[in-house]
C-alpha cells in the first residue's frame, strides 16, 4: 500500500560520543498492519523530483498494535540526507509492506503479502519456491549478520522474540562490525533479551569479541556435528559474507535464508532493475528480482558466479 | 462543472485520457494495480516482448543521477509464447487501452510479432520498440536510421490492422527524418523519447557502473530534450504524437501537450509516485477548464508558432 506514515521518532543512534551516522525511524501508520520480518518499504525522500527515486529500507521493527514499524538507516548520501532531516511530527509517503521476508518458525505463515499477491498474478513468473511454508519449524536459528545487516534480522530477532519462541528453537546472533564502536551504536535492547552465550560478536579489529570475519565463529557454531537440515541460518550483509555464508551453510548441510540488498528502481516488481541470478527449483536458472522473489532467498537458490 | 473532454483517439486506439504509463516501467500492467488501478491511465504501454525470451544485461541495471535515472535492463522479457499464454489473458478487464510493445533483431521478427499480435482481442496497439539502446543488436540500431526503420515499419504495417505506434530514438541527429520515414511507411503514431544514451563511472572502482557499460537515461533531467523533439517532430508529421521523457506533474504534461502532443506518457515518475496519473490527469483537466478549453486536443500543439 501507499501510505502516509507520521515520523514519531528520526534520531541518531548510539550516544553522543559516538555517531556513527545511524538513524532511528519509528512510523506510524497502516503499514504495521501487514508487515512481515525481512520485508521492506520504500520511502519518498523529497516531495521534489531530485532525488528521483525512493530509497529501500528492511523493516526492522514491527508493533502491530501501536500501529508502528522501526526502520534503521545509515546515511549514505542524498536521499537519507534528507531523510535524516525530516522532523517529527511530520509525514513520510511510504510503499509497502514490499517483497518476501523469512519464513517464520513456529508459525511458518507465508510471508510477504506483495509476494503472495505477485505469485496469484503471475504463476509462471512468481520465482522460486523460496521459503516453503509447510516445513516443519526449525529446532534452532542462527542470525548472521554483517554490519548494518543486523538491522533486516533484528525484525525475525523481535518475532522470535515476542512469540517467545527461543525456549524451543534456541537462537544465536552472530554479528559483525568494524569495531566495538560501530556495534555499540548500531545495537537495540532487543539483542539483550538473548543470553549473553547467544550472541557472538566480531570485530575486524578485535575491539570487541573475536576478531575477524563472522563467517569464522559461524563455522564453528555449524562444525559441532549435532545441526543439520533443522538448523535454519538467517543472514544478511554484504554479498561477499552472504555468499560465504550460504556455502558454509551448504557444506554443513544446513538450511539458510539470505537477505539481499541491490540498487531498486520501482521497488514492486515493474522495472527488472534489481535481479540476482538464482536456480528454481527445477534448476532452471533465471533471473530473480530482489524486490518481488526476495530480497529474502533460500541460500541454495542464488548463484554467485556463474552467467545466466 | 464545466465539461471537459479528456478522451483522445489515435487512428483507432481510443483512450479515455490522454495518459499511457511507459513501456518498462509498468511490467506487463498488473504490477502497480495494487497501488492504482490501471483504469486511471488511458493506456498502458506493455514492457518490450520479443520472439524468444530475454534474460536481459548484467547487474547492475540502474544508477541513479541528478533528477534523472541510468538503466539497461537489456530488454528482458519472457518472450512472445509466454507472453500470449500467460499474461495476455489477463488483460481483458484492466479497462484500459493495451498497447503490447514489440522488438526484435531482425526485420523477420518484426513481421512474426506483428502477425502473431495481430488476431489477439486484448491487444489494442502495437508499440514498435525500434529504439532501445540498452540491447548489442537490432533495438536502437533500426531506429537510427530512416531506411531501416521504414523497413521495420513497413514490415509491421503489412502483417497487422491494429494501430501502429512508432517509439523513436533521441539519440539520432535528426529525429523528423525518422519520424518521416516511419509514418511513410504506415506508423499512426510516433512516441518519443525513448531514452538517451549515458553512463556513469564509479570513482572508487574506476570503472563503469553499470554491467552494460552505457544505459538509458530517463527522468526529469530528460524532459527539455523531449520537449524540443516533440515540437520539431510536431511540424514534420501529420500524425498523432505521444510526448514522453521526464513527465512527472501535470504541469510537465501540458507542456508537452502544448509542444505538440496528442497523448503524454509517464514512466520514471512512476516509481516515486504511484499516483502521478491520477494527479496529472486533474492537473490537466482543471488547466483545460482555466483556459476556457472544451477539450485536450484544443491544447495539442498550441506552443507552435
Amino acid at each position: 500500500m501507499l501510505s502516509q506514515e507520521r515520523i514519531l521518532i528520526n534520531r541518531p543512534m548510539g550516544s553522543a560520543d559516538n555517531r556513527q551516522g545511524l538513524f532511528k525511524l519509528v512510523l506510524h501508520g497502516r503499514i504495521a498492519d501487514e508487515a512481515q520480518p525481512g520485508q521492506f518499504v520504500t520511502v519518498r525522500t523529497s516531495p521534489s523530483y531530485d532525488p528521483l527515486l525512493r530509497r529501500p529500507f528492511s523493516i526492522a521493527g514491527i508493533n502491530r498494535d501501536a500501529g508502528e514499524i522501526t526502520l534503521y538507516y545509515r546515511i549514505m548520501g542524498q536521499g537519507t540526507t534528507l531523510l535524516a532531516r525530516q522532523p517529527e511530527g511530520t509525514y513520510l509517503s511510504v510503499l509497502g509492506p514490499l517483497g518476501r521476508g523469512f519464513s517464520l518458525p513456529g508459525r511458518f505463515e507465508p510471508s510477504g503479502q506483495a509476494g503472495l499477491v505477485l505469485k496469484a498474478v503471475l504463476p509462471s513468473d512468481s520465482g522460486p519456491e523460496a521459503i516453503d511454508s509447510t516445513q516443519p519449524a526449525p529446532k534452532e536459528l542462527i542470525l548472521a549478520a554483517g554490519g548494518i545487516g543486523i538491522f533486516a534480522l533484528y525484525s525475525l530477532l523481535e518475532y522470535v522474540l515476542k512469540n517467545r519462541l527461543t525456549e524451543k528453537i534456541p537462537t544465536t546472533v552472530v554479528w559483525g562490525g568494524l569495531d566495538k564502536d560501530f556495534l555499540d551504536c548500531a545495537t537495540t535492547d532487543l539483542l539483550f533479551e538473548l543470553p549473553k552465550k547467544n550472541i557472538v560478536f566480531c570485530t575486524m579489529d578485535g575491539s570487541r569479541g573475536h576478531k575477524g570475519l563472522v563467517t569464522e565463529p559461524l563455522e564453528q557454531l555449524l562444525s559441532d556435528g549435532r545441526k543439520g537440515r533443522e538448523t535454519l541460518v538467517a543472514a544478511c550483509g554484504p554479498n561477499v559474507m552472504l555468499q560465504a555464508v550460504s556455502e558454509l551453510c551448504r557444506r554443513f548441510y544446513v538450511s539458510s535464508e539470505i537477505c539481499l540488498e541491490e540498487y531498486m528502481a520501482c521497488g514492486v516488481g515493474a522495472c527488472r532493475g534489481c535481479v540476482c541470478r538464482i536456480k528454481d527449483s527445477q534448476g532452471k536458472v533465471k533471473h530473480g528480482r530482489v524486490c518481488a522473489e526476495g530480497p529474502v532467498f533460500d541460500g541454495e537458490e542464488v548463484l554467485w558466479h556463474d552467467s545466466i | 462543472m464545466t465539461a471537459f473532454d479528456m478522451s483522445v483517439t489515435i487512428q483507432g486506439l481510443k483512450m479515455k485520457n490522454p495518459l499511457i504509463a511507459c513501456s518498462g516501467t509498468y511490467g506487463f500492467g498488473e504490477i502497480y494495480a495494487d497501488y492504482v488501478p490501471t483504469s486511471v491511465w488511458g493506456g498502458i504501454a506493455l514492457k518490450t516482448v520479443t520472439p524468444k525470451p530475454r534474460a536481459g544485461n548484467t547487474t547492475p541495471r540502474l544508477r541513479e543521477t541528478p533528477a534523472g535515472l541510468l538503466n539497461a535492463i537489456g530488454l528482458e522479457n519472457p518472450g512472445l509464447k509466454e507472453f500470449r499464454q500467460t499474461y495476455l489473458p489477463k488483460m481483458f478487464d484492466m479497462k484500459t487501452a493495451v498497447i503490447a510493445n514489440i522488438s526484435g533483431f531482425s526485420v523477420d521478427d518484426f513481421k512474426y510479432m506483428a502477425s502473431s499480435l495481430e488476431q489477439e482481442p486484448n491487444v489494442d496497439a502495437l508499440e514498435v520498440n525500434i529504439s532501445c539502446p540498452n540491447i548489442k543488436h537490432g533495438g536502437m540500431q533500426f531506429g537510427s536510421d530512416p531506411e531501416s526503420a521504414a523497413e521495420v515499419l513497413r514490415a509491421v504495417r503489412q502483417n497487422t490492422y491494429q494501430p501502429i505506434i512508432a517509439k523513436l530514438s533521441p539519440n539520432v541527429t535528426d529525429i523528423t527524418a525518422i519520424a518521416k520515414a516511419v509514418v511513410e511507411a504506415g506508423a499512426d503514431a510516433v512516441s518519443l523519447i525513448n531514452t538517451l544514451v549515458g553512463m556513469s563511472i564509479d570513482i572508487d572502482t574506476q570503472k563503469p557502473f553499470l554491467g552494460n557499460t552505457t544505459g538509458g537515461l530517463s527522468g526529469p533531467a530528460v524532459r527539455p530534450v523531449a520537449v524540443r523533439m516533440v515540437y520539431q517532430t510536431y511540424q514534420a508529421v501529420n500524425v498523432p504524437i505521444i510526448g514522453m521523457g521526464g513527465i512527472s506533474c501535470w504541469q510537465d504534461a501540458v507542456e508537452i501537450i502544448l509542444a505538440g502532443a496528442s497523448a503524454v506518457g509517464v514512466g520514471t515518475a512512476n516509481f516515486g509516485n504511484p499516483f502521478a496519473p491520477v494527479e496529472i490527469a486533474q492537473g490537466i483537466e482543471a488547466y483545460g477548464i482555466a483556459r476556457g478549453c472544451s477539450s485536450v486536443k484544443d491544447l495539442v500543439g498550441l506552443a507552435q508558432q
